[in-house]
């Protein structure tokens, strides 16, 4: 009887072997991930139902108010403000502030807002022609711009709207209950004590819609027209005129133009994310352990030494290690890395192409690239590990010795999980990062060796997507704005999916309250 | 008190910022024109505008200042397209470009007030350089200099006068002397005139119903043979050196000829007038080109020949004055002026026919390619990135790109070019 029901389960996973334990932890991860996406799209449809309800819920009650107010209330409606400054004069520089910022949109609509908003739809129909150095005609950019921006002024001003009649009704009810209105100076003194978030919040959250939000949301919308050059045509504002295409741009980039590129460059990308990151992480992490041993003398000096190349910056190093390693057909002209395995080591005729400058080197350039980001990460990881390793209790590591722990087994067990536990989201952190980062492909390859696809472009090859967006719309003759914008869409979405599952494994290890 | 200070401060720098955004636009001295010339003609133009202002017209443009800052001519399109409004007053650029600069409306036509400027470009150039900036009625630039072009230089201590006559031979003499030869086979300029010479086309049409098409051939029978001629003189299977250590052919940037001339590694290159300043007297340029083999024939080289024009920009305040500048530092003396500090060819007839010009060498190679040039009128958007990576594919001979494979490479250099345009 003890044997049937106190025996351990063999189909328990910490029974298996360590390849089935990982496999398993994997899986799990994996279906982590899926529950995740699973509950956000479970939970779509009760978000929409909300919004709908709370659209429903702001109708309601600008109804309501306007039933229920006064004459007051009722003609605030239309002018700005006239619940406040026409109950007492108390009320006065409230009610005169609602009023100006009616009149100021008003006004910009009339005036400046309006001619653009309606040429949205066409952006515009008469190109832009030159006449004494003034343009004279429909700048197809401009008129994006600022349209976009009258837009997010009438999202403003609605919000503004449903504010003014929520005041006004306030303050009728306020009088109707016999409470005494609120002056000058205590209006003032809540702006600066109560409601001082709002105040000094103002022009920050204003910088931030038209500095950021704004140009998003352009860069956005160019995905959907042909500023570039589509077709063996011309598009570039304001000489030429923009149009809206839809999503003729997208099936361009994903389709007959860009179609088998994008895949290999999102293929390599993620190829690189995954070595760029793995490698620092590993190899840093064993470069602090080596320093870390009791038999290394002058530890200060060594970490010094690897610290050095995080002190100089990126482009001047990168850009040192490109020419370090050139290459010419003519020896000579080789860079200095050729020559001296040529002239001190001997090795005749040695003349490699590191960096691919000739076609059919992809894969030394490749190489080359992680293995020159790993020269310059490698010391920031180092650093970290460091620091963790200093913090391993050494009683751990006796008591394993006594145990009868080999050094394989006690990295794996011991150092590596405790790093991990650490270091764990930073390294999915790194990773996003290393998604999109720039320097190092633009300055060691500017993109790589040309690859000719099937479908007759010509793209790098080790161009990450960012790298490649920008040689398709900075310094070229012909810049594609609106792929150049795809591939950006494209390139968040990949950085967003990879993100949210960094939120994930945040979570899930927050959820194992103790390690060990 | 501190709050409404603070917040005073929050405003404040918000509006400063704003203000450093205007100042960019509004600072721009209204009387300072610029122009963008090549590096090498800085100091003849930087004179030139010196004069403009104190002397022409009787100094009635004493009030102004001309700032001459160096822009490769072909840079010229992609650096008006960051900013029109922020670019030069007058620009040089390459006929290459010109179709673009138009449909952009880069560049600004000679009509209406500024058509007296159209007639005397007409009347002063060379016919050959006008039909590049001649739209129907109207011209849009000022023709500057007939130099965008390259040329055969050798080493007159190495070869003799017939060695050079057959590209051939030049090469044979090189390969069995171990030294190299300068030529920029990866570079759609240079690597494109084996396929002229074969008689290829590669140029915009403009067919019965006034549709521009782009026709190209290189996928053909002399496409084939000037392909596996540049191949045989490229690739690394038949194109090294007696000694099997290095390849003859080398690439080619402005310093390759001046820096392997003075060691004597590099004989001979293919390269225009502008690095003539650093060369040593060895180093001349050849009067004729040498001919180049395709096939079992002996052809005559066929290579890109354009002009270089002056532009004038819309955008900018002083159109009217810039137009006169334009059409100072183009007119005689300003060519004259220009070719004897760079010795660019000029295209005002009165210069061309002056003996200076006559009687310099590099002039006569470069009449010779006149006599023999393409003319680079505007081509596709990847153009020239398909024939970087054909002609870099020819040296290491990947995939399509062996000898046996050349038809395929072939193949798919026609399609990259094509791009999106339509065939003709």
């Amino acid at each position: 009887m003890a044997n049937e029901t106190n025996a351990t389960p063999t189909w328990k996973i910490y029974n298996r072997p360590w390849y089935l334990r990982l496999l398993f932890a994997i899986w799990g991860y994996i279906k982590n991930v899926g529950l995740m996406i699973w509950s956000v799209i479970k939970a779509i449809p009760f978000k929409l139902w909300g919004l709908i309800k709370a659209i429903g819920r702001l109708f309601y009650g600008l109804g309501y108010r306007f039933v229920k107010g006064d004459w007051r209330t009722k003609i605030s409606y239309v002018i700005f403000g006239f619940g406040c400054f026409s109950r007492s004069p108390k009320q006065f520089l409230k009610g005169l502030l609602w009023l100006a910022v009616e009149v100021v949109f008003v006004l910009y609509m009339v005036f400046f807002g309006s001619a653009y908003l309606w040429k949205m739809g066409s952006l515009g129909d008469v190109p832009v022609e030159y006449e004494n150095g003034v343009p004279v005609g429909d700048d197809s950019l401009q008129i994006l711009i600022y349209s976009v921006f009258s837009i997010l002024l009438i999202i403003f001003f609605a919000y503004m709207y449903v504010k003014n009649t929520k005041v006004a009704f306030d303050t009728q009810k306020h009088v109707e209950a016999g409470k005494p209105l609120s002056t000058p100076k205590q209006q003032l003194n809540y702006a600066l004590n109560d409601g001082y978030h709002v105040t000094v919040l103002i022009l920050p959250i204003l910088g931030v819609l038209i500095i950021t939000i704004m140009p998003l949301i352009i860069n956005i919308l160019v995905a959907f027209t042909n500023y570039g050059r589509v077709d063996g045509e011309v598009h570039y504002a304001p000489g030429n005129l923009i149009d809206w295409t839809g999503f003729q741009a997208f099936e361009k980039v994903f389709g007959s133009q860009y179609g088998e590129a994008i895949w290999n460059v999102l293929a390599w990308t993620l190829i690189w994310a995954v070595f760029a990151t793995f490698t620092n992480f590993f190899f840093g992490m064993f470069l602090a352990m080596m320093i870390n041993k009791k038999s290394i003398k002058m530890k200060v000096f060594w970490r010094t030494c690897f610290v050095l190349v995080i002190a100089i910056p990126d482009f001047v190093t990168l850009l040192m290690m490109s020419k370090f390693f050139s290459y010419s057909d003519n020896p000579s002209l080789s860079g200095p890395f050729n020559l001296i395995v040529r002239e001190w080591f001997g090795v005749d005729k040695f003349n490699h192409d590191w960096f691919g400058t000739t076609v059919g080197n992809e894969i030394s350039a490749k190489i080359m690239v992680i293995i020159v980001n790993l020269w310059r990460g490698m010391p920031f990881t180092m650093l970290a590990t460091y620091g963790i390793l200093m913090n391993i209790p050494e009683d751990l590591y006796e008591s394993s010795r006594i145990d009868g722990a080999g050094p394989v087994r006690r990295f794996v067990s011991i150092t590596f999980p405790y790093i991990m536990f650490v270091m764990g989201p930073q390294l999915i952190t790194t990773f996003t990062g290393n998604i999109n980062n720039f320097n190092v492909i633009f300055f060691l390859t500017g993109g790589g060796p040309n690859h000719l696809y099937q479908s007759g472009k010509t793209v790098g090859a080790t161009n990450l997507l960012i790298t490649w967006l920008y040689s398709l719309t900075i310094s070229k003759q012909d810049p594609e704005y609106n792929y150049g914008s795809v591939i950006g869409i494209f390139t968040f979405l990949i950085s967003a999916f990879f993100a949210l599952i960094v939120f994930n494994s945040s979570k899930s290890v927050k959820q194992e309250d103790t390690f060990q | 008190m501190k709050k409404l200070l603070s917040v005073l401060l929050a405003s404040a720098t918000a509006v400063t910022a704003c203000a450093g955004l205007a100042a960019c636009d509004g600072a721009e001295n209204s009387k300072e024109l610029v122009i963008w010339c090549p590096s090498a003609a800085m100091a003849v133009y930087t004179k030139l505008g010196e004069e403009f202002v104190s002397t022409y017209n009787d100094g009635a443009y004493k009030d102004y200042t001309i700032k001459v800052i160096a822009h490769e001519e072909g840079n010229a399109e992609t650096d008006l397209g960051v900013d029109l409004t922020q670019g030069a007053d007058v620009y040089f650029t390459e006929g290459g470009q010109i179709e673009r600069l138009i449909t952009k409306k880069y560049i600004q036509p000679l009509t209406g007030k500024y058509a007296k400027y159209a007639e005397t470009v007409k009347s002063d150039n060379t016919e050959a350089a006008l039909p590049t900036i001649t739209k129907g009625e109207t011209v849009y630039a000022f023709p500057a200099t007939a130099d965008n072009t390259w040329f055969f230089w050798y080493d007159n201590t190495f070869f003799d006068e017939d060695d050079i006559v057959s590209f051939d031979k030049v090469f044979k003499k090189a390969q069995e002397a171990n030294k190299h030869i300068a030529f920029a086979y990866d570079n759609g300029w240079y690597n494109t005139a084996w396929f002229m010479t074969a008689g290829c086309t590669m140029d915009y049409v403009v067919d019965s119903s006034g549709t521009k098409k782009y026709k190209i051939d290189v996928d053909s029978e002399k496409g084939l043979l000037a392909a596996q001629s540049l191949h045989t003189y490229v690739s690394k299977e038949t194109g090294m050196f007696a000694n099997g250590e290095n390849p003859v052919i080398i690439g080619c940037d402005n310093a390759t000829i001046p820096n392997g001339a003075k060691d004597g590694s590099v004989v001979a290159g293919f390269q225009g007038s502008w690095i003539s300043g650093d060369l040593p007297a060895k180093i001349v340029p050849a009067a004729k080109a040498p001919k180049i083999k395709i096939g079992e024939e002996e052809k005559e080289m066929v290579n890109f020949f354009t002009y270089k024009y002056a532009g004038v920009n819309p955008a900018r305040k002083n159109v009217d004055i810039a137009m006169e500048l334009a059409a100072f530092i183009t007119n005689e003396a300003g060519q004259a002026a220009r070719f004897e500090a760079t010795a660019s060819n000029p295209t005002n007839k009165k210069v061309v026919a002056s003996d200076a010009v006559k009687e310099s060498p590099i002039a006569q190679a470069i009449a010779d390619r006149a006599a023999h040039g393409y003319s680079q009128l505007s081509q596709t958007a990847d153009f020239w990135s398909s024939f970087e990576t054909f002609g870099k594919n020819l040296r290491l001979e990947t995939g399509a790109t062996t000898y046996a494979g050349l038809a395929d490479a072939l193949k798919l250099l026609q399609v990259g070019v094509l791009g999106d345009e339509t065939p003709a």
